[in-house]
């Protein structure tokens, strides 16, 4: 069974190529599931830490390059709010690898296949930060 | 006076949190601690209740959230601001629309008819159902016992051939055999689901609902099991007419059959009439480029009930620029008026049927019956995120619903139709649902109007 990951992805940032997800998922077996939100600002601190303790391997977060934001200041906030995620991971003793964040904006989509590959390395190499969860994922949509 | 027909709704929560409209960003880090917070002054109390799935990854505040703005308004730093959420606009396909299939959501759960708030701001015609505006102007004042009260409008019709006039005998005694007739409080078959994760849980759902409602609901021959016995008084097994035994078990104990449509289907139908004469057999006609020919030789023939049935987007069967369901049915319907036969046919429609509106409408436009499909499933929550049709694992687990809570939500939802169909027939100032049917003099379509009024000056729309 490959990585489990969850993309966090600004409806207003870079629109996702489908088949890049798609091809992730056939070619390299990871696990992907798309959330997108209407602004990375919306990405609570929780959302990551819920991501992580319902199994994924890491949470991506998707956003548009800083100064471009709709609300101004979403990405900016998102990144901060990454970092903290990173903070409380690493002191839980869990890598505060499992979170990363990178900006693309909406003409980038050439970017993203590069990005998400390079996710599913370090998810890979991070492994599951709990036993039964390499063994058998949980169930999910 | 007999017991009025009525439908009891109970609310039944859904399983899953629903994908909601709102996106609501929060700027938390900005947050003063002020005493005047406006998340503890929430009406609906969504920031108390809020909870995410971390399956699903859906906050509940979309769902919750009732748009009132008073949050964002109100908070003295502004740390708040809402927008629409992507995962909402993603919903459905393009004529499954998002806000079908929330409004769908809501009137399982709780089984009362939407209300919208501030008015209805537009638009007021599209293509589909919104192409056509059905008369009110018979709301005049609020009736003085309310449309449940002493006004008692009646959903009830009857499935089967109609006589066209009495006969009798040199004696004076009626000679005229009348034809079975089966009889439903609603104008509503539940049809054949066109996808879904479906699971024996889901089929004894809907014939528990349908029990329940005293509605009627199709049954493909093949899904046919013991567990739906006690039902049978409520099931229309679908069978093809080709190879079909009359003797076969999936008849016994039914009042209505249907048979698929093929050169075989009125031979399979006079087999199926001789062997049990109190039956009613309907036959399932699919929307192409022949329905209409095929329509109006089954009528002659003598057939009881005609089910058309296009796409579960409302669409002919037709690869060149297909018609929408309403168009076909008025130019069915009107080619068998045209042969003085309509009184003595049932026409049953399915498919495109999303919308309690949608229902009225279709009556107007000539069917005296509608039968939905999708619907049920997003009473069920389905998300018609078709993953089902590749195979994939359905987000809701539809094939894991319990059958009393499958059939609560199915029996809220028919609640919820039932109140909004007798809502429009109150404000036309109709009765009787039999009425209803081809009164197209009752109602504006957007193409007739736009031709009327521009046709002259720009020719017709390409």
């Amino acid at each position: 069974m490959g990585p489990r990951i969850v993309i966090y992805c600004c409806a207003n940032s870079v629109i996702v190529p489908e088949e890049s997800v798609e091809k992730a998922m056939s070619e390299r077996g990871a696990e992907i599931q798309m959330v997108r939100l209407p602004c990375t600002g919306r990405t609570d601190t929780l959302y990551i830490l819920k991501a992580i303790e319902a199994g994924a391997h890491l949470a991506l977060v998707v956003g548009c390059p800083e100064g471009q934001c709709q609300f101004i200041e979403g990405n900016l906030r998102a990144k901060m709010r990454v970092r903290f995620a990173n903070r409380l991971l690493a002191e839980a003793g869990l890598g505060a690898e499992r979170v990363r964040m990178v900006n693309l904006s909406p003409a980038e989509a050439d970017r993203f296949p590069a990005a998400l590959n390079e996710a599913i390395d370090k998810a890979r190499e991070l492994g599951a930060w709990r036993a039964e969860d390499e063994a058998a994922p949980r169930k999910r949509g | 006076m007999p017991k009025r027909y009525h439908i009891t709704a109970k609310p039944a929560a859904p399983r899953f949190i629903p994908v909601g409209r709102s996106g609501i960003i929060d700027f938390e880090e900005d947050c003063l601690k002020c005493t005047t917070c406006v998340k503890k002054r929430c009406l609906y109390d969504v920031y108390k209740n809020r909870s995410y799935d971390a399956r699903t990854m859906a906050d509940s505040i979309d769902y919750q959230c009732k748009n009132c703005f008073s949050c964002i308004q109100n908070c003295p730093r502004g740390v708040l601001s809402k927008t629409i959420n992507p995962e909402y606009l993603k919903l459905g396909d393009a004529y499954w629309k998002p806000e079908i299939i929330s409004i769908n959501w809501f009137q399982a759960e709780t089984g009362r008819i939407p209300v919208s708030g501030a008015g209805y701001r537009g638009p007021f015609s599209g293509p589909g159902f919104d192409s056509m505006w059905t008369d009110m102007s018979e709301i005049v004042r609020p009736t003085r016992d309310g449309i449940h009260g002493r006004e008692y409008i009646s959903t009830a019709i009857d499935l089967g051939r109609k006589n066209n006039r009495l006969e009798f005998d040199a004696a004076g005694n009626p000679v005229l055999e009348v034809p079975p007739l089966v009889e439903v409080p609603l104008p509503i078959l539940f049809n054949l689901l066109p996808f879904g994760n479906l699971s024996r849980n889901v089929r004894l759902a809907m014939a528990e609902a349908a029990r329940q409602i005293d509605a009627m609901m199709y049954l493909a021959e093949q899904d046919d099991e013991p567990a739906l016995e006690a039902y049978k008084a409520h099931l229309i097994p679908v069978v093809a007419a080709n190879g079909m035994d009359p003797s076969a078990a999936i008849f016994q104990g039914v009042k209505m059959v249907e048979l698929i449509y093929s050169d075989q289907a009125w031979h399979g139908a006079l087999k199926l009439k001789a062997k049990y004469p109190g039956l009613v057999v309907s036959i399932r006609v699919p929307m192409d480029a022949e329905a209409k020919a095929v329509t109006l030789k089954l009528a002659e023939a003598g057939a009881e009930v005609i089910h058309l049935v296009a796409d579960f987007q409302g669409n002919e069967f037709v690869a060149d620029r297909p018609r929408f369901v309403k168009d076909v049915l008025r130019d069915i319907h009107g080619s068998l008026v045209t042969a003085s036969i309509r009184d003595e046919v049932t026409l049953v429609v399915s498919g495109g049927i999303a919308l309690p509106e949608h229902l009225p409408k279709a009556l107007i436009c000539g069917a005296d019956c509608a039968a939905i499909d999708l619907p049920l499933l997003i009473g069920l929550e389905c998300r018609v995120c078709k993953r089902c049709t590749h195979g994939k694992s359905c987000p809701v687990g539809i094939d894991q619903v319990e059958v009393s809570y499958g059939s609560q939500r199915i029996v809220n939802l028919m609640c919820s139709w039932w109140s909004q169909l007798i809502e429009v027939m109150g404000a036309m100032g109709i009765r009787d649902v039999r009425r209803v049917r081809g009164e197209a003099g009752r109602a504006m379509f957007f193409e007739d109007l736009e031709r009327e009024t521009f046709g002259a000056m720009f020719g017709t729309r390409k």
